[in-house]
């Protein structure tokens, strides 16, 4: 289930892997994959800064710049996470089956890789953001960040 | 609902008021009494320190009006003040349109020199001849619309129409089982010297023409009479003469050591370590800094309504004068009775100050907090009204807290409580009472008291409910911030 809602997602953006050949190695590892660990990733940042530091923690890091810096923390951790995961995956499928990009489907795999990191910034974003009216209850100082609603 | 009635006559009684003042919206609980109504009897209409005492009146009484506080705790401004009217109001009496919405009793305007007050041009000469046995010149010449320049004996006639004033007879028909009566004022002016005698003897009579005189009749009373504890410079021009201060002391002691019947208790005050100050006769000039002794004649209050009633009536008349610990020139909190005043005053007036230091230095930094989010108080701050009447109240440069304590701490003898001028570090508020911090301990920190209004005001508060939540999250937090890390107390 986990490996199609994934797939949905960021075919819905980004279309069709391509090369083509590689579009197996995506739909059963890259995608599935790059968007659970982006999901956890959200949710260890929302963690982090709604009851670690505003909870359990006192810190002066309850204001809405302190949680755009955190929105902003996951959208580049998720685009290092996409590119790292991406391209050592279709480097061990390349491996493994001795396949030779030609250097047109190279430049293509690049472009479709920056544009898939690209989308998993905003993936890991809307993940934290959406975390954040999920998880926001839990804290002491920073219930209201970065808006009062739903409290 | 036992009320107590202050009459705080001439410009003693206005500054005693203005301490009082602090000391209730600090959360200092008056025993026995949940209303207290203050009534200002000065004829000098345009006296500074009247003025100010009205006006920081006024804001706590329109701050109060807007709390829900529960009874019985002791959350800042718990006890009510109002005027006359509003008190009658409140507790639906009927109302009467000749007594207006003011703390001060009307003197209607007194701009007619005494002689004319006396009709003495209309008198026969027999009569001429006692008043001129009886006054000065410069007596009957005087305006009375600066008061009565520091002569009693000119106050004790102008003053005799307040007992047919509609103001005392509506006071007189409001006056319940249970209430009490509060005189301030002081021995060596004018106004309060003639003032406090003249009121005690007009409702202690039997044959008073008053409403409810029975009441009246039994009814604890009690009065603080402040001896010197300031001087004049110097002025010719002037008709106060501090040199007479003494003189007239003794001469009104002696008076009311045989005049004054059935008080109850009777506080004495005053201070041999006294600073000088302008000599102004009166108008808005006579605007004196406030004093340590006007505290310790707001703590009379206190002390009178502290006791019980029985005691009051079966072991009269109680004769009270107050110590210090230690006979310091700059008195903080370990100059007073730890065991009395210091516990009394001590944690509450900290925590006011507290919260003057929060609203000062901290509130800005903490707007976005979950406290201040959920009393939306980014706007509130700026916009309701209950939250720029706090600030006046706080902040006002004329009558403010902060101007309070600035006055207290300049004046001789100082009271200096707090570190002035007040920084943003709340583990040096108290002096000598330093918060101990550590590495581990970083004492009163701003993230330390906003972590714990966020706790106080967990959900979103709805506009109207606001000032109440404020408060009562303020009074709880500040408490226990004072409890837990202030020494001393």
């Amino acid at each position: 289930m986990l490996q199609k809602l994934f797939t949905t997602l960021y075919q819905a953006v980004l279309g069709n892997p391509d090369p083509a050949s590689l579009i197996p190695v995506y739909r059963q590892s890259i995608f599935p994959g790059v968007g659970l660990y982006t999901f956890f990733l959200a949710l260890a940042l929302a963690l982090l800064f709604y009851v670690v530091l505003n909870r359990v923690l006192t810190t002066p890091y309850f204001k809405s710049s302190h949680w755009a810096v955190v929105l902003l923390l996951s959208a580049v951790l998720g685009a290092t996470i996409a590119w790292q995961k991406a391209a050592a995956d279709i480097n061990a499928q390349l491996a493994s089956t001795g396949q030779q990009l030609a250097v047109g489907e190279a430049a293509t795999l690049k472009r479709y890789l920056w544009g898939f990191t690209a989308t998993n910034a905003l993936v890991a974003a809307l993940f934290f953001v959406l975390l954040s009216f999920l998880v926001k209850s839990l804290s002491v100082s920073a219930r209201t960040t970065p808006v009062r609603w739903p409290n | 609902m036992a009320k107590l009635y202050i009459f705080g006559i001439g410009g003693t009684g206005s500054r005693v008021i203005r301490s009082l003042t602090m000391l209730l919206a600090a959360g200092v609980r008056v025993p026995n009494c949940d209303k207290v109504v203050p009534i200002i009897i000065d004829p000098d209409a345009q006296n500074g320190d009247m003025a100010r005492t009205v006006e920081l009146l006024k804001t706590y009484e329109r701050l109060r009006k807007q709390l829900r506080l529960t009874p019985d705790s002791n959350d800042f401004f718990q006890t009510e003040i109002q005027t006359l009217a509003s008190m009658a109001a409140s507790e639906n009496q009927p109302r009467d349109a000749r007594v207006k919405e003011t703390f001060v009793y009307n003197f209607g305007g007194m701009d007619e020199s005494y002689r004319d007050f006396l009709h003495y041009d209309d008198m026969p000469v027999e009569s001429r001849l006692l008043v001129d046995l009886l006054f000065t010149p410069a007596n009957l010449q005087s305006k009375l619309t600066v008061g009565f320049k520091g002569s009693p004996n000119v106050g004790s006639v102008v003053l005799n129409q307040l007992v047919s004033s509609p103001e005392m007879e509506f006071f007189a028909n409001s006056f319940a089982e249970g209430d009490r009566v509060f005189f301030i004022s002081s021995i060596f002016g004018g106004t309060g010297a003639a003032g406090f005698p003249l009121l005690l003897k007009n409702l202690r009579n039997p044959r008073t023409a008053l409403p409810r005189a029975e009441l009246l009749n039994h009814a604890p009373m009690g009065a603080l009479s402040v001896l010197p504890y300031f001087n004049l410079l110097a002025d010719d021009g002037s008709a106060i003469d501090s040199n007479a201060f003494i003189t007239k002391t003794k001469a009104a002691l002696a008076y009311y050591q045989k005049n004054l019947q059935k008080l109850n208790a009777l506080y004495y005050l005053g201070d041999q370590s006294t600073g000088q100050l302008a000599n102004h006769e009166g108008g808005s000039a006579q605007q004196n800094n406030a004093h340590f002794i006007e505290l310790v004649g707001a703590l009379s209050v206190l002390d009178f309504m502290r006791q019980d009633t029985d005691y009051l009536l079966n072991n009269q008349p109680l004769h009270y004068e107050y110590g210090l610990e230690e006979d310091v020139r700059q008195v903080d909190f370990k100059a007073l009775d730890p065991g009395q005043s210091r516990r009394l005053v001590g944690p509450d007036l900290t925590r006011l100050q507290l919260l003057a230091l929060w609203c000062r230095h901290h509130l800005a930094d903490t707007e976005q907090a979950t406290y201040a989010n959920h009393l939306q108080l980014r706007r509130a701050w700026r916009e309701e009204n209950f939250y720029l009447d706090l600030q006046r109240f706080l902040q006002d440069p004329q009558f403010g807290f902060e101007t309070w304590l600035r006055e207290l701490n300049s004046n001789e003898r100082q009271f200096a409580p707090f570190a002035l001028p007040a920084t943003e570090d709340l583990n040096k508020v108290v002096n000598g009472q330093f918060t101990e911090t550590g590495f581990f301990n970083k004492g009163i920190t701003r993230d330390f008291v906003r972590v714990k209004l966020d706790k106080a005001i967990p959900a979103a508060v709805t506009g109207a409910e606001g000032p109440t939540a404020f408060i009562q999250a303020f009074s709880d937090v500040l408490r226990d911030v004072v409890t837990e890390k202030v020494p001393g107390f």
